[in-house]
């Protein structure tokens, strides 16, 4: 790469790999996880409890960011034959179905361990619809029921988590 | 090849594949007629862009049918080819290959004429051909 020129990383360089397998918990000993596609939102987020104390010593009174909660909002197109889609079109009036979340560093490490981290979520979906003419969207909430992301790896090849020991 | 030089060339292929016609791209000679001519039309290729990567592109064309048209009943006769064509254009099962997918082509207006000539007469049609690609194409 010539002088001078940088490389920013784009949102496509972190890849999310969402459990379908419908097993109970959302910590399968066997998932099934598929990369998440067609998806113009995947939007994660996070919101904070705050703990606000009143001293009567001092003029600035502090906040402090105590626990969180972590949301991810869904926006997908539906195709045809995607075992995501399909499973999503399958949960559309389901609550808080559990499924795990990987985020992988889809370019870093190998292709065998890729940097990553998983947790527990519960899927939500709104019905399905979409503008007139266009496309049928799947659009959803998916919220954290784990106690935060566990660290490790991930295998791209057999769509394997592997955490982190220690 | 950028993928609308290749969509461009399948589809100039696919054209070709249903007439008997000479299907030239991107130009209209004045002898030889009747001729077709396929053109590249102006637009934003890309619909939407996934964050996963990929997007909805669109490819938009448009289609000559360049004629000596010297009644009424020929120039009726040159928009019911262009019409008879533009169906089979929208049906046409085009591989665009293994990071494309073809989502459809759609016509976008009626056979209609745009220009003439002492010596002909033009008319056009137009479409969209919508694809997906996909995730690795950065």
């Amino acid at each position: 790469m010539p002088d001078g020129t940088v490389t920013p990383i784009y949102t496509y360089d972190i890849q999310y790999y969402i459990d379908i397998s419908d097993t109970a918990g959302g910590a399968s000993p066997t998932p099934n996880f598929a990369n998440v596609t067609e998806d113009t939102a995947f939007d994660p987020s996070r919101e904070y409890s705050t703990y606000s104390p009143s001293y009567k010593d001092r003029e600035v009174q502090p906040e402090y960011d105590t626990s969180s909660k972590y949301g991810i909002a869904m926006d997908v197109d539906i195709f045809e034959n995607q075992a995501f889609q399909e499973w999503l079109v399958a949960h559309e009036d389901d609550k808080n179905v559990p499924t795990s979340i990987v985020r992988v560093w889809a370019k870093k490490g190998t292709e065998q361990a890729r940097p990553a981290k998983m947790a527990a979520f519960g899927l939500t979906m709104d019905p399905l619809d979409g503008p007139a003419g266009e496309f049928l969207k799947g659009k959803g909430k998916l919220k954290m029921t784990s106690n935060g992301w566990t660290a490790g790896t991930f295998n791209e090849t057999t769509k394997v988590f592997t955490a982190t020991e220690g | 090849m950028t993928d609308e030089a290749l969509i461009s060339s399948k589809v100039l292929a696919g054209i070709r594949s249903l007439t008997e016609l000479k299907v030239e791209f991107d130009h209209l000679p004045t002898k030889g007629l009747p001729m077709l001519s396929m053109q590249t039309l102006t637009g934003t290729p890309v619909e939407r862009r996934f964050k996963s990567g990929g997007y909805i592109g669109n490819y938009r064309f448009a289609l000559y049918l360049r004629q000596q048209a010297e009644d009424n009943a020929s120039r009726l006769d040159a928009e019911q080819v262009l019409k008879t064509l533009a169906g089979q254009v929208e049906k046409l099962p085009l591989a665009l290959g293994a990071s494309i997918a073809l989502l459809g082509i759609t016509q976008d207006t009626l056979p209609a004429k745009v220009s003439s000539d002492e010596a002909y007469d033009d008319q056009q049609v137009t479409f969209t051909l919508k694809y997906k690609k996909g995730r690795n194409h950065a």
